[in-house]
């Protein structure tokens, strides 16, 4: 069963978009990973343009985040205050990416600049995964939490101290709207909502709890893929709406089921294999920048 | 006396006109037509076919030297020209970045010649430019200045992405009249206007030329969609958000006893 894409311009089997979806919606359910480090390059795998997979995947995102942010915000999970700087942050951070993205298309180098983010990206996070999950093989047996939250010095120094009752936190907002920033760059370039890298450094480098630190950064992710589909829609036009509903029905059953697939085995123990699985489509991205190319020579439509 | 009259009269006449119709033969015209005007792509397209048929008529009462064999038919069809960027990569700190070469303003989007004969056997090169006939000459009479290697280059992407045909289906002149072909549509294809060019050849020497034009449209949902991204893409990037949220909204709802 084909399905030609109006935007993407390829016609690609339903079923192909569907299940991919679905596996990658099990794993982020299984993991409590975003899907969109992992959906996009395969968009590109199958030969959808990356401009177009990077923009469907931001609105896909947006779908999937929200009804993990309303169950959040029901059980009052959500830091409202700080999520607000990391938003404000954010829509910088996706009007700057936007641009840049726009920029790089002219150029013809954003399918470089994409797979190139994406090798750091993957590689960094596979890395991390890879000796996490060995760690926690190893240590389990002696029962032993490896985690520790602490604060950083020199994020008390900043100034423009606000209070954050939720979080229960007097500091600076200039970090908050650094990391939304950062995020919401990543959000437009690379079409990732950049969970991985924001509840790590709401843990690490605010030091907010645990708790609430979920539900914020879906908080944050639904309007920042907002605002990043919105400008992605008028700036380069390369929003699928049929390839994301398609990613989004896939994704969003998927993930039901990763969830409790989670609970009944031991992710941790799986962990394992999705890092080897994102080492393995970083090492093939790699591959696609350094081998000679078999077509020296590419014809870019000038829209 | 009278018909005796009329009837050197007549034969005269028929004289004087077979004479005049020998020194100025008509050449041969072609009848053609296709079996589809319109391609609509919708949500299901997967690639298209369209059948163009036709015949030679002979436009000499008499038998005359032009109306004779060998025959031979060449069909051009040509998608509408789009502006192209053409890069080349480039191997640079270790790895490969796309370099601007040209900008090149009407390459056809699609290209796709089937004959009796390939091309370069019915016409030789210098006639295909004075002809006007060719995927090189289609890609050149737009832009000035290409180099020969560029052609080539433009011509091979063309060819791998299933946009350029040449020589596909060898075409077979049935009683040195008949001919039918078969045009093989991608899936990435671009909307408008695509011309098709059949020629009439014989001895290096087009004699007829008819010219069709099938249409390729975008329909239903494909259609306004296509719209909407690009003519209000205000409203598109709303409706998107609006889209993805409310289908959020709805698993969340459906979801929530369950687990």
């Amino acid at each position: 069963m084909q399905i030609y894409l109006p935007i993407a311009e390829i016609s690609v089997n339903i079923l192909l978009l569907i299940g991919l979806g679905g596996i990658v919606g099990i794993l982020s359910g299984m993991f409590g990973v975003g899907g969109g480090f992992l959906m996009t390059p395969l968009l590109f795998f199958i030969g959808i343009p990356p401009a177009v997979a990077v923009a469907s995947e931001a609105n896909q995102i947006l779908g999937a985040s929200f009804s993990g942010a309303i169950a959040h915000f029901r059980r009052k999970n959500v830091d409202i205050k700080m999520g607000c700087l990391l938003i404000l942050g954010g829509i910088l951070g996706s009007i700057f990416g936007v641009e840049l993205f726009r920029i790089f298309k002219n150029l013809g180098q954003l399918e470089l600049i994409i797979k190139f983010c994406y090798v750091l990206f993957l590689g960094i996070i596979g890395m991390i995964m890879f000796f996490e999950s060995i760690r926690a093989l190893s240590y389990e047996s002696k029962n032993i939490k490896i985690r520790k939250t602490r604060h950083h010095s020199w994020v008390q120094g900043l100034p423009l101290k606000m209070r954050f009752r939720t979080s229960n936190l007097y500091i600076s907002s200039i970090p908050a709207i650094f990391i939304g920033f950062f995020v919401g760059i990543l959000a437009s370039i690379m079409g990732i909502g950049g969970g991985f890298i924001i509840v790590p450094a709401m843990i690490y480098i605010l030091g907010m709890p645990t708790k609430v630190v979920v539900g914020t950064s879906l908080f944050q992710i639904i309007f920042v893929t907002g605002v990043t589909t919105y400008l992605h829609a008028v700036k380069n036009f390369s929003v699928d709406i049929i390839l994301s509903l398609l990613l989004l029905v896939g994704g969003v059953i998927g993930a039901q089921f990763g969830v409790r697939i989670g609970i009944k085995l031991k992710a941790e123990q799986l962990r394992i294999l999705l890092a080897i699985l994102v080492l393995a489509m970083c090492l093939k991205i790699t591959l696609e920048l350094f081998i000679t190319p078999i077509e020296i020579f590419t014809l870019v439509r000038d829209l | 006396m009278k018909l005796l009259f009329k009837l050197i009269i007549i034969l005269l006449f028929y004289n004087l006109s077979f004479i005049s119709s020998y020194a100025s033969e008509i050449p041969p015209s072609l009848v053609t037509d296709l079996s589809k005007k319109v391609i609509s792509i919708n949500v299901n397209f997967s690639g298209s076919k369209f059948h163009i048929f036709g015949a030679i008529k002979k436009n000499n009462p008499q038998i005359s030297s032009i109306d004779q064999p060998p025959f031979d038919i060449l069909i051009e069809v040509i998608g509408p020209p789009i502006a192209m960027n053409l890069f080349q990569k480039e191997k640079k700190y270790g790895f490969w970045i796309n370099r601007k070469i040209d900008n090149l303003k009407n390459v056809p989007s699609f290209y796709s010649i089937s004959g009796t004969k390939p091309l370069d056997i019915l016409l030789p090169k210098n006639f295909q430019t004075f002809y006007d006939i060719g995927l090189i000459k289609q890609i050149n009479s737009n832009n000035q200045k290409i180099d020969d290697k560029l052609i080539d280059q433009i011509v091979f992407i063309g060819k791998n992405k299933k946009q350029y045909n040449e020589n596909n289906t060898p075409i077979t002149l049935l009683e040195n009249t008949l001919f039918s072909n078969e045009i093989d549509f991608p899936t990435n294809l671009q909307e408008g206007n695509y011309k098709v060019k059949i020629h009439l050849i014989r001895f290096q020497k087009v004699l007829a030329t008819k010219q069709d034009i099938i249409y390729v449209k975008k329909i239903g949902i494909q259609n306004w969609i296509n719209y909407l991204a690009f003519q209000e893409p205000q409203l598109y990037g709303i409706m998107s958000i609006l889209i993805a949220i409310s289908f959020g909204f709805v698993a969340s709802l459906v979801f929530r006893k369950k687990i």
